[in-house]
């Protein structure tokens, strides 16, 4: 194979060569960015959130009636929509929750040891940890196991205290701390028994993801857990189903009719598993992630459309020569391989140009978004893409030239 | 009606220079009927080129029916083409997938003629060729000696001062080149002049006048009446 | 007139001539436009002026004030009821509203038919009307700071009450009644940016429109990220204490207002220090409309790194169709060398390129239409956030076909000159 007689042809046709050249190579730079975003948006999705997701129904829901501002009528209705969706087939258990976990925002406080000095000033990520009240269940429902000190019992729930004007002070509150944060707060020693802000801990939950955006150190695990069942109607009320596996649709079909039997004057504004919650979190990304992909895909049909033009033009304007080539002994073979290799130097000087462009795109695409660096195999796959694509597109012409009689030659025009 | 001065024309490569035509002097009258032979590469398609305003030259001076050449831009030699010069071309260079009509519309379309007038000068010069019942044919299912016809009829319907033919019967058998050769000297009696090349040596003499290009230079002016019978003088280069 | 007409026939000619060959070139350069036009479609309605004659008359009122101390935090952009209450007192702006959002559920006190619908109210004061330019179609707004009084949006008065002038008909929302006093024409604000934080710029309107007073008194919940440094016990105890939710607006036409605005706010805070609350490094901050959306980012970054990637693939299909057209003007040179022969001129084979590539364009404008509401479609499946977001009306359709025309002019352009500069004397041979 002569390179220096394919890049003298080449050289011929620059402009039409060069826009291939470039085409390419911005099809690599796309495709390896594309893939960096789709692996991204999965590897969050796939990231173990350390409770049991798959095994989870949420129901968020809003009384629609001023009957509810009474707390005791409230709280009545909530227990008995407990007690009938526990009685499903195939419940588990059932709690109560004023927040659900993998969440933006949401109902947050400072978290600090009762004896910090007025004067101390507390990182970030301490002044918005979630808060969360739920019933002496609540981590045990989501399937959070307490690695020290004790769960909270039903001596431990404050609601009836709270609401019968007797507020009591944070003394009196028991609390969990996720492990994270009980370290956060209490670097130095075990958090068992000491006195927060927020109440005594009794126990220490093990880490789960509650917050998958805080980035700060270990925040997104930050959590306190208290027994509690906030009763104010004009706020969103939280249920979470424990199901048995594989119960997940047959309950959740139910959930609905069953909370309206018990009172109809509610707007349920959700219901859905935990799992779906995961993928609407991720929706952004994992949207993103497909319009990238759309677009690759766009991009090399664009790309076999190009290289099956540039072969076919190419051929079709050699013509006479390939006749003459054949007439001198070539064979067919050598012809096809001679239209092959053209679009593999292409490929190649596309390769080369396509780091420029992968990593042009991905500093452009950091400017707007997070996104990580490229690596060297992702490079190679999107080349190896490139380049089948591109010799399949070319095997087409390239097969054509072995119709061309070399008895052309012997003709003029 | 042509008249070139010592015109030069040369070509350059990298490290050769070739003059295809050097100091290349023509006076063509009105009414003479040209031919113009020698041997390959002697420099005929370049004089032809130039003298078809298809291609410029580089010293000399050219002067087409009054006006000279020299130093007019592209539009202008565009509108000489148009007016001045039918074209006659060896491989007719008839648009496959344009019927007669079209064809020989195209240079009249640029022209600016109205409809009316194109019409009327296509269907002239189809007359005048013999084909005006085909208008509607396409080239392909005409002969090869009817194409060339066509290709006649459209140098014809601009009414050029001047025919210029390369090869006209270069691709036509004896038959059809006869009737060809016919039509042309018909048309040169009818007042048409006209240059063509040709190597076809019996063609040559039987056209008033012969010139013969070698080197491009031009070596020989003889005149041929049609009953002499002497063999040209033939060199080779 | 006439050549137009001659060069039209022969462009459809060669368009028929190279079906096949147009059919990929303008399909590809359509796929490019409609996916890029798409992906403008989306940005311009988030980067839109919702209230272009007074985006900049209108301020959003920022306070440095914050009861701790703790002078590097991020300001907060909500104020309490005392600070808004101050603010509302100001005789500077020449309109001033303060708001908070909430949502309730409400029905026709009078229908037999028990179920409500949930609204979303704007808990405000009557500057809210004029300052927006809100359409009213029935009645006016409330007088009284405490009224029980509402004005209603115009796809609630559908719901409610099937549409027509409900001023005087009567609401309920947990189980008390309020006046209809005015009914609002159809009217939305694209994007929302008296209620940006959140992600709910683009997918709410307002139903209810009520006093603020009123709106606490009913202890309507307080539907904003809101913080709160002490106890508070309900909507109506947030008066007097440090509860931050309220946002607030002013209207302000001169220079001079603006001047004195926010002398008006730093004699504020200034006068709160010496109550005993705290001022952080971040100063008082009036911004107008966009330079407040700006701060809110509301234009998706996702959608301006897809931009990037849009625009990327436009290129590639500009050069597509460019690499096809030069090929195809290769493979057309020798009627254009014949045209050139018999005497036409270099314009009169551009401008015959220029007809080609107006047909090529018109073409693939109608394509891309089509390949652009796909994509839009698609990315709305894909990112339900914009459901609310994008449509693609008039002006974008020009735009499009605009693109559409300029990006097959750009592919047309070298091939065209090229075709153009072939040597005549060869390519009749």
């Amino acid at each position: 194979m002569n390179i220096k007689a394919l890049l003298k042809a080449l050289r011929l046709r620059k402009f039409a060569t060069a826009l291939l050249l470039l085409q390419l190579s911005l099809t690599i730079g796309l495709m390896v960015n594309t893939v960096i975003l789709t692996a991204s948006a999965i590897e969050k999705l796939k990231r173990p959130l350390g409770f049991d997701v798959e095994q989870l129904i949420t129901v968020e829901l809003l009384p629609t009636s001023g009957a509810f501002r009474d707390t005791d009528y409230y709280r009545s209705i909530a227990k008995q929509d407990i007690e009938k969706i526990s009685a499903l087939d195939g419940v588990i258990s059932v709690a109560h929750y004023n927040q659900l976990p993998i969440q933006n925002g949401g109902w947050n406080g400072n978290v600090q040891a009762a004896d910090l000095p007025e004067d101390a000033i507390l990182p970030r990520e301490l002044q918005y940890v979630p808060k969360f009240f739920s019933s002496e269940i609540g981590l045990e429902n989501l399937g959070v196991e307490i690695i020290e000190g004790r769960a909270l019992t039903t001596l431990d729930d404050f609601t009836d205290r709270f609401y019968s004007d007797n507020r009591g002070s944070s003394d009196d509150t028991n609390i969990i701390l996720t492990e994270s944060l009980a370290k956060a707060v209490f670097p130095n020693k075990s958090a068992i028994g000491e006195l927060t802000n927020s109440g005594r801990v009794v126990g220490i939950a093990k880490d789960f993801v509650i917050s998958p955006n805080h980035t700060r150190g270990n925040s997104k695990y930050f959590g306190v857990f208290s027994s509690f069942m906030y009763s104010q109607s004009d706020f969103i009320q939280n249920y979470v189903v424990r199901v048995e596996p594989g119960k997940v649709a047959q309950v959740q079909a139910q959930l609905r009719d069953t909370i309206l039997s018990v009172q109809p004057e509610r707007d349920i504004i959700r219901v859905q598993s935990m799992s779906t919650r995961l993928k609407k979190f991720y929706s952004q990304e994992s949207g993103l992630a497909s319009l990238f992909g759309l677009l690759s895909i766009l991009m090399i049909i664009v790309t076999v459309v190009s290289s099956f033009a540039h072969a076919h033009f190419h051929v079709t304007q050699q013509r006479k020569f390939i006749g003459i080539r054949r007439a001198l002994g070539a064979r067919k073979k050598d012809i096809m391989l001679y239209v092959f290799s053209e679009n593999w130097l292409l490929n190649f000087g596309a390769s080369l140009l396509g780091i420029a462009t992968m990593i042009g795109l991905n500093v452009a695409l950091s400017q707007v978004i997070t996104i990580d660096k490229p690596d060297v195999l992702l490079y190679a796959l999107a080349v190896t893409i490139v380049f089948a694509a591109g010799t399949l597109a070319t095997w087409l012409p390239a097969y054509k030239t072995t119709k061309i009689s070399p008895v052309i030659a012997t003709r003029t025009l | 009606m042509l008249n070139m001065n010592n015109i030069s024309r040369i070509y350059r490569s990298d490290t050769i220079q070739t003059h295809a035509l050097r100091d290349f002097s023509l006076d063509v009258k009105a009414g003479e009927f040209v031919a113009v032979t020698g041997p390959s590469g002697s420099g005929k398609s370049t004089f032809l080129n130039v003298a078809g305003l298809l291609d410029g030259f580089d010293q000399g001076s050219y002067e087409l029916d009054g006006v000279n050449i020299q130093g007019l831009n592209d539009d202008e030699l565009s509108r000489l083409r148009n007016e001045k010069i039918g074209f006659i071309f060896q491989n007719y260079n008839l648009i496959p997938d344009f019927n007669l009509f079209d064809n020989i519309d195209m240079p009249l379309r640029y022209r600016g003629f109205n409809a009316a007038e194109r019409k009327r000068r296509i269907a002239n010069a189809l007359e005048q060729v013999g084909l005006a019942s085909r208008a509607n044919y396409l080239p392909s299912q005409l002969s090869g000696g009817q194409q060339q016809r066509v290709a006649i009829a459209r140098a014809l319907a601009g009414e050029p001062k001047i025919l210029l033919a390369d090869e006209p019967t270069g691709n036509l058998d004896s038959l059809m080149a006869r009737q060809v050769m016919e039509l042309l000297h018909t048309l040169n009696e009818a007042g048409s002049t006209i240059i063509m090349v040709t190597h076809d040596p019996e063609q040559a003499r039987s056209v008033g006048r012969n010139v013969q290009v070698i080197d491009g230079q031009i070596t020989d002016h003889s005149v041929y009446a049609p009953e002499k019978n002497n063999a040209p003088i033939e060199v080779n280069a | 007139m006439e050549m137009f007409n001659y060069y039209l026939k022969l462009s459809v000619r060669n368009l028929k001539r190279n079906r096949l060959f147009f059919i990929l070139m303008i399909s590809t350069l359509a796929v490019g436009v409609g996916v890029f036009l798409a992906n403008i479609a989306i940005i311009k309605s988030m980067a839109n002026d919702p209230i272009p004659h007074k985006s900049d008359r209108i301020f959003n009122v920022t306070l440095n004030i914050w009861p701790n101390e703790n002078p590097s935090a991020r300001l907060r952009e909500t104020m309490r009821y005392d600070d808004a209450m101050h603010i509302l007192k100001n005789e500077i702006a020449t309109n001033t509203l303060v708001h908070y959002q909430s949502k309730v559920y409400t029905r026709d006190i009078n229908s037999d038919n028990l179920s409500r619908y949930p609204a979303v109210v704007r808990a405000t004061t009557p500057d809210f009307f004029p300052m927006m330019d809100a359409p009213f179609a029935f009645g006016g707004a409330w007088t009284e700071d405490h009224a029980k009084q509402v004005v209603i949006g115009d796809s609630l008065n559908q719901q409610v009450f099937n549409g027509g002038d409900s001023v005087g008909k009567t609401i309920e929302i947990d189980g008390k009644s309020f006046e209809v006093v005015g009914v609002l024409k159809p009217w939305v604000v694209k994007p929302m940016f008296y209620h940006v934080t959140g992600t709910q710029a683009f997918d709410i309107s307002d139903d209810i429109f009520a006093p603020i007073e009123t709106a606490m008194d009913s202890e309507w919940a307080i539907n904003v990220q809101s913080s709160q440094t002490e106890q508070i016990d309900s909507v109506s105890d947030n008066r007097g204490k440090n509860g931050f939710f309220i946002q607030a607006f002013v209207q302000l036409d001169t220079p001079h207002q603006k001047l004195a605005m926010q002398q008006y706010l730093d004699n504020y805070s200034q006068h709160r220090k010496e109550q005993g609350d705290f001022l952080r490094a971040n100063d008082n901050r009036l911004l107008d409309v966009n330079q407040w959306l700006e701060h809110h980012n509301v234009v998706d970054e996702r959608m301006l790194a897809f931009a990037i990637a849009t625009s990327l693939f436009l290129a590639v299909c500009i050069f597509n169709a460019s690499s096809l057209l030069l090929a195809r003007y290769h493979s057309a040179r020798f009627e254009t060398g014949l045209r050139r022969a018999i005497g036409a001129r270099i314009k009169d084979i551009f401008y015959q390129g220029l007809v080609e590539s107006m047909i090529i364009g018109l073409c693939c404008a109608a394509l891309a239409l089509v390949f652009g509401w796909l994509f839009l479609k698609i990315s709305m499946t894909l990112f339900p956030k914009l459901q609310y977001t994008s449509d693609i009306d008039a002006s974008l359709i020009i735009f499009g076909v605009i693109i559409a025309l300029t990006t097959s002019f750009i592919s047309m352009i070298y091939p065209l000159i090229r075709s153009c500069q072939t040597s005549l004397s060869t390519t009749l041979k």
